[in-house]
């Protein structure tokens, strides 16, 4: 089965999207339990299946060997996929291996949908995920070298190369693989539009309504609520939460100005690089 | 020239050295499994099941890592065919790991991917994801809580006994233990065997349990909320369908017990599990009070 990764950089509505997505596939369980959803919650870089498939602990290998392997990985999952359609987290930059084979896949078999979400509100919201100041997040979100790396640890993921926040999107949206841009914004102000382009994009067979119900269980104040009462799997820390707000523009009060700055410099690329592929297409 | 070692409840006649393992274990009266370096070629042939590291038939299986090594495994012993420039602790570690899975699987012996301490009358197995701290876990009972015993790191084979009951073997080979780690369970000055020169993990040997012993508990982390959290439903019905459904998932190996033709001595051992085992969620505080 040809697997669709859903590519974000962190803290851009991926889990969001995927919630509902579980609401669309499955509404006679909708809304779904979070903490439980009916889909595969496996991200790319998850070092879970690596022990299954391979048979030996990945931790025996360093981080640039382990990574030759993860293109197999993936090729194996999407092998004995069952469900409807093979769609997986991922944080990672589209890159390439020392050997030049891409991390991520290639087209046919893979394709993926890109979550674009501004950045001055990714800051805000990272940095209440990662245990980071407002400043230390914009940095990383301005370093081209960035990757969640453990060189002298290990944890549940394999390290994740970030790049910066715009090159994170140019990877994808230069990339050789069919990518469907969907932005955070308008999975707010229109989501029956973002949403159903993206259920288009997957190939699915569903109409409005059926959308529009599912957009309806998966609704923001309701995953706060459910977090609030009874926790979520994914929330970094116990005095914090991972449904935080979820509002557009709260970043542009919060950043400084010269934090601002750096940030619209970045988004200033990746507008240019949508604008480029739209008058290419 | 040929050494014997103990691993997971067998002995290891090997023609090298392997300094993770000891003697001093006891192994019931079951035959060696040989281990020998030769020529490995992987057969093409349609018999095999393929993953994408492995092949394996009925009687025997191959597995392979690129530019490390190439094994041909059958239930007598493990043929190891390691290219010249291959670190050679990476080789070890990889030959007790999936070739000796395989195996001993071989065999019908089978083993949970889990860390596990003994008190001196049972066991108790540590699971949690990969990279999660299971051997940290196992690690800190020992070294902070006492008296307790190392039973396995990452592989536990599990047999059982006239009765039924699930009996643990001692892996045998230490604990792998990152920086991290080390520094957390005051370890530092502590006796290692490194695994390889470009990482900094580390083996440990902390206090051994050398003989088999029930197994009772299974503690998760609650990372596992899949596996935990749904299953109230689970307990109304049927109590044992948890820890079968735990021990079906987490068999070390369990992508080749299919192609192999164990699928009923798999289930059949799975059910030993769930009859007698518990599965329990870990708290941060019991865990590390």
């Amino acid at each position: 089965m040809e697997t669709c990764w859903l590519a974000s950089y962190p803290k851009s509505g991926n889990t969001w999207f995927r919630i509902f997505l579980a609401n669309l596939l499955f509404p006679n369980v909708a809304p779904v339990d979070p903490n439980n959803l009916p889909i595969s919650n496996l991200i790319a870089s998850a070092r879970a299946p690596f022990q299954e498939i391979f048979g030996f602990s990945s931790s025996l290998l360093t981080s640039e060997e382990s990574a030759r392997l993860r293109p197999s990985i993936d090729a194996f999952i999407a092998r004995d996929w069952s469900g409807q359609v093979c769609l997986r987290k991922a944080h990672d930059a589209y890159t390439t291996l020392p050997d030049g084979r891409p991390l991520m896949g290639g087209p046919p078999q893979f394709r993926a949908i890109y979550l674009l979400r501004d950045p001055w509100d990714v800051a805000v919201s990272a940095a209440n995920h990662w245990d980071l100041s407002i400043e230390e997040t914009v940095n990383r979100m301005c370093n081209e070298q960035h990757k969640h790396h453990h060189a002298h640890d290990i944890n549940e993921q394999f390290p994740q190369h970030l790049l910066s926040w715009s090159q994170h999107a140019q990877s994808w949206l230069n990339s050789p693989l069919e990518v469907c841009l969907i932005r955070y914004e308008e999975m707010h102000s229109d989501a029956m539009r973002a949403f159903g382009k993206a259920v288009k994009f997957l190939g699915l067979e569903y109409d409005d309504k059926d959308i529009g119900t599912a957009i309806q269980a998966s609704e923001f104040n309701r995953l706060q609520r459910l977090e609030s009462d009874e926790g979520f799997i994914e929330t970094p820390r116990t005095n914090t939460t991972f449904f935080r707000k979820g509002i557009q523009g709260e970043g542009l009060s919060i950043l400084t100005p010269g934090q601002l700055t750096r940030l619209r410099r970045e988004r200033a690329i990746v507008e240019q690089v949508i604008q480029d592929l739209d008058d290419h297409s | 020239m040929s050494e014997s070692y103990y691993y997971c409840g067998f002995e290891i006649k090997s023609s090298f050295d392997f300094p993770e393992l000891e003697r001093s274990f006891s192994t019931g009266d079951v035959p060696p499994i040989s281990i020998c370096s030769g020529d490995v070629k992987i057969p093409d042939r349609a018999e095999l099941t393929r993953g994408p590291n492995w092949a394996v038939g009925v009687k025997e299986a191959y597995w392979w890592l690129d530019d490390i090594a190439k094994f041909r495994i059958a239930a007598d012993g493990i043929t190891v065919d390691a290219m010249p420039n291959a670190p050679t602790g990476l080789v070890r570690a990889l030959t007790l790991e999936a070739p000796m899975i395989i195996a001993m699987q071989y065999r019908d012996a089978f083993c949970l991917t889990v860390s596990a301490v003994s008190d001196g009358k049972t066991v108790t197995a540590f699971r949690f994801l990969p990279g999660g701290g299971s051997s940290t876990a196992a690690a800190w009972q020992v070294c902070r809580k006492g008296p307790l015993s190392i039973v396995s790191d990452t592989l536990l084979r599990i047999s059982s006994d006239d009765s039924g009951q699930p009996i643990a073997w001692p892996q045998g080979s230490g604990v792998l233990l990152w920086p991290k780690s080390q520094k957390l369970l005051g370890l530092e000055k502590h006796a290692k065997l490194e695994v390889r020169p470009e990482l900094p993990l580390a083996r440990f040997r902390l206090e051994d349990t050398r003989f088999p012993l029930p197994l009772k508990t299974i503690y998760t982390a609650a990372l596992y909320r899949r596996l935990e959290a749904s299953p109230q439903d689970d307990q109304n019905i049927v109590q044992a369908r948890r820890p079968f459904r735990f021990s079906a998932l987490r068999t070390a190996g369990r992508l080749w017990i299919d192609p192999m033709g164990r699928t009923p001595q798999h289930f059949a051992w799975c059910l030993a599990i769930a009859r007698y085992c518990k599965i329990r969620t870990a708290s941060f505080e019991g865990l590390y009070d």
